[in-house]
This record gives C-alpha cells, structure tokens and sequence, in this order.
C-alpha cells in the first residue's frame, strides 16, 4: 500500500496525524491485512446472511 | 512454594472453613512469597498489602463470630490490571493509564469482594491485553516462574506467573485470543475462559468487544470452577451478559470422561507444532480414551477462514476502542501496540462486516462437529515458553516470531464465543505443556470434567 495512501487513510480516521505514527513499518503490515480481507471477500456468503451477534439465542 | 502457599484454593478454603488456618495468616504467607519472588518475577504491578491485610483481618472476625460466606472467604487472590478498582490504580500495563484511579469496582471485582476474597493487588499484562508475549515496554517483562529468562506468554502473564509461583491463590484474567490460556499453558496451571456472555464485562477495559471474555487462573480444576460459580451469572451493566442460571460447578468435575465423545480436529492444531508438545497432548488424549472416552477425528477445514475474521476483527474494534488516544497521545503507546492500532485504523468498514459474516459460518462449522461429539481436543499452544529474547522460535519445521503460535490454537473459541480451558498435561525438557478442551455453549461443566480427568492423571 502507498505511503500516501496510509496517511490518507489515517487522516480519514484520525482527526490529526501524529508524528509517532511509524508508517513505513505500517506499510510492511498492511499487505497480510489485505490477503486476509480478500479471503474474506471470496466467501460464497448468502446475500441475506447477516452480521454476527454474539450467541444471538442467548442475547437478554 | 512454603506449603501453605502450595495448597490449592480449594484446599485452603477447607482450612480456612475448619479454623486451622486464618485469612491472615494465608495473606502474611503470600506477602512475603511476592516480597521473595516479585522482585524476579515481576508479575504484579501493584500490591495492596494493607487494604489486603484489613481484609483478611475482617475475613477472620467474620468466621470466628461464625458468619462464613463461602469458599473464597479469606482466600487472597489477584487481578490482572484491566480490571476496575476502586481506589486502586488500573494501568491495563499501559503508559496511558499508569497513574489512572478508578472510583469504582468492576462488577466481578465486586463478587469477589463480596464472596469475602482477601485482594492482593493487581497483575501485570501487554500493554492493553494487544498481544501474547510477557514483554511490556513500560513496566517491564513477566518472567517465567521455572525459567526466569523465558517469556509466560499472556496477554495475562502476571495473573499466569503469580498463580503458578503460588504468589495467591487464584487469579482472575482476560481472553480475547487466548489471553487466559496461553499462560496458563506454558505456566502449567489451569485457565478457562467461559462462554461469551457468562461472566460479567463490565467495568473491564475492552480490548476487542465481541471477542472478550473475562476468566479465572487456578492450580487445579476443582479451584477454576470454584471460581467460575463466584463470579458468572447475569449482570445488567454488561449488555451481553447472559441470563442462564450458573450451575454447580465444582459437583459436576469429578463426573468422570466415561462415555463422552471427545473429538480430536486433523487441520491446523497440529501442524505447526514443537514435536514435544504434540507428543505430550496425544498422550493426554490417549489417557483420556483409557479412561472411557471416545475418541475420534474431526475435520474443521474452515479455520484459515477462521483467522483472517478474527485478526481484523480485533484490530478493528481495538482501534476503534482507542481512536481518540491514538490522535492525540500516540507516542505514549508502545511501539508493537501502536502498529496494531494504527492496522486496526485501516480496517475497512465492509471488510469488518464481512469479518462477521464469515463468522457465523465458523460458528456453524464447529457448531455441526459440536453435534457429533461433546468437546473438542487440541494442544493449547503450539510451543513451550519461549525465551524472553527470542525474535524467531521454532514449531517443527516452521520458524516465526513467538506471537505467530502463542494464541494460534486459542483465537478460534473467542471468535466462537465457545467456553475452552487450558489444563497441564505434560512437559518438554522441564517445561509446562497444556491440552484445550473446548465444548458447547454453556457446557463449561463438560470441559471441566474433561479437564479434571486429564488432571487426574497428575501431570
């Protein structure tokens, strides 16, 4: 991922950038990050499956 | 560990019970064994030795004027340093919080208190609970009470070291991963974390809100379902907490494993893994089919799945939980948390939802095994203790750096929300090995009895 796109990213998150922010380390990371929502994305999920609730049987 | 020290919670409560040992005198015993050993170990942050003492002195005017509350009345036990105390510092091992004070108690501190526990003081942790090695960057690590140069795995490592040192006599931890289990393997204790929903969140720093679940660190079997009746059961401050009635635990463990189906899964668990420990669990599981259980494989070939739901999820809801410190107080985190937060922080809003869909279909795949046998076994950690040095470790034939296997076999019952516990069931060249034992929702009961029949065969 793009140094710039990170900032971006985190300017979208953040309402300031902190200078502690190691975005070249975060760069390394972000590709496995990536891999693991494209796994995701491949899922034949039904259209109508919904989100998770935590053991919605149980749910007060 | 002096021989009041060593006993079981279970053990000591009988004492206690039966007047042939004070709450005082227990509590003086565990104060000196932290003045001893913390100074090496250093797995609590905060020791209140006097509010302990007052306490334990209350607790023994209490049951010589014949008012005993129950088993953990005089028992001194500990905390990680996540949960709220009131007019105890709550650090959550953090920088951020290193002199924050809480003005009330979190609501299992509150039963605790309640079932007449003697507090001690309050566990070191990863900073925040984000990660598994013992290494804190602002108070230090957590060493391994068999090994000092080695790591006691977390992110509860000083609730694991302080138990397994006989530094108290239970302690109570937190899994978002495998938080509670990780140490409590490679630390040779018991740990378990419940059903999601059982135990009572509230007033417990989150790490990951979906993922969470709070649970007790013991010597035995017998003293962790001892705890789990303390403290489960409904809590209205926590909106995810269940309403089941909490059964008899500690009745139910000594039911035996005779005629239960345990099922052994073939992907993942076991592959990578140090060749010792996969030794020293198949002989446990072994054990366990001698003992009357039937065992058989199952297949769960939906785990790689399992793992990339789980990571963005806790990165995700970490960074969310964080967001505002993150832009203005940054540099105060340690470096390896302030990298998983600012991952979290990208983390798309799609992805994270699909994350959740993906997980109802693990659910549903380990809820249809779930139907075949009664619970699940697998070795709880890949590895043993890594050294505290170590950047790479190796499982077998995989070499990676020590947080790629410590909750590797843990994470998939958080994001189930499936009750598993880790029980000792063996070494590798002197160092503690754990067998997981995970069951259907609400059948903590299950994965106790299995357990204490593994630690039956005294590992």
């Amino acid at each position: 991922m793009e140094r710039q796109e990170i900032e971006r990213m985190l300017l979208r998150a953040l309402d300031v950038l902190p200078d502690a922010a190691d975005l070249d380390e975060l760069a390394r990371r972000l590709p496995l990050q990536e891999e693991q929502a494209a796994l995701l994305r491949a899922l034949p999920l039904e259209p109508e499956e919904p989100s998770w609730t935590p053991l919605p049987e149980e749910r007060p | 560990m002096s021989e009041l020290t060593s006993l079981s919670l279970q053990a000591l409560a009988a004492e206690i019970r039966a007047r042939r040992v004070s709450p005082v005198e227990a509590t003086e015993a565990c104060l000196r064994r932290i003045e001893q050993l913390d100074p090496v170990l250093n797995s609590f942050l905060t020791v209140t030795a006097d509010t302990a003492r007052a306490e334990a002195a209350r607790a023994e005017a209490e049951i010589t004027a014949g008012r005993w509350r129950g088993p953990l009345h005089g028992v001194p036990v500990a905390l990680k340093d996540l949960f709220l105390t009131a007019g105890v510092r709550t650090t959550a091992g953090s920088a951020l919080l290193r002199e924050w004070v809480p003005e009330r108690d979190a609501t299992v501190v509150r039963a605790l208190r309640g079932a007449g526990a003697v507090l001690l003081g309050k566990l070191n942790m990863h900073e925040f609970a984000f990660g598994a090695t013992s290494l804190n960057p602002h108070f230090g690590p957590v060493r391994h009470p068999l090994d000092p140069e080695r790591m006691v795995g977390g992110s509860s490592s000083g609730s694991g070291a302080a138990v397994a040192a006989g530094l108290c006599f239970g302690a109570l931890g937190s899994d978002t991963g495998g938080s509670i289990r990780c140490p409590a393997a490679l630390c040779g204790i018991v740990g378990l974390k419940p059903t999601y929903g059982h135990i009572s969140r509230a007033g417990v720093l989150p790490l990951a809100w979906s993922l969470d679940h709070v649970g007790p660190m013991t010597r035995t079997v017998g003293d962790a379902a001892l705890m789990l009746e303390a403290i489960a059961g409904h809590d209205p401050a926590d909106g995810t907490s269940s309403r089941r009635p909490v059964p008899a635990y500690v009745r139910k463990i000594e039911d035996g494993v005779r005629g239960l189906r345990l099922g052994v899964p073939r992907e993942f668990f076991w592959d990578p893994i140090d060749p010792g420990v996969a030794a020293a669990a198949r002989r446990a599981i072994g054990a366990l089919e001698g003992a009357g259980a039937r065992v058989r494989e199952v297949s769960l070939p939906g785990i790689p799945i399992a793992a990339a739901a789980q990571s963005l999820l806790l990165h995700a809801e970490a960074a969310a939980y964080h967001r505002r410190n993150l832009g203005t107080r940054l540099g105060e985190y340690g470096r390896t948390v302030r990298l998983r937060l600012l991952q979290g922080l990208c983390v798309q809003t799609a992805d994270y939802l699909d994350a959740q869909r993906a997980r109802r279909l693990v659910r549903r795949e380990v809820a249809g095994v779930l139907a075949q046998v009664d619970a699940l076994l697998t070795p709880a950690v890949p590895i043993v203790a890594p050294r505290l040095d170590a950047e790479v470790v190796a499982a077998g034939s995989v070499v990676a750096p020590p947080q790629a296997f410590l909750v590797r076999n843990t994470f998939l019952f958080n994001l189930t929300g499936l009750p598993a516990v880790s029980v000792p069931c063996g070494s590798v060249e002197g160092l503690p090995v754990g067998l997981q034992i995970a069951g259907r929702p609400w059948e903590e009961a299950t994965v106790l009895r299995v357990a204490r029949a593994v630690e039956r065969e005294g590992y």
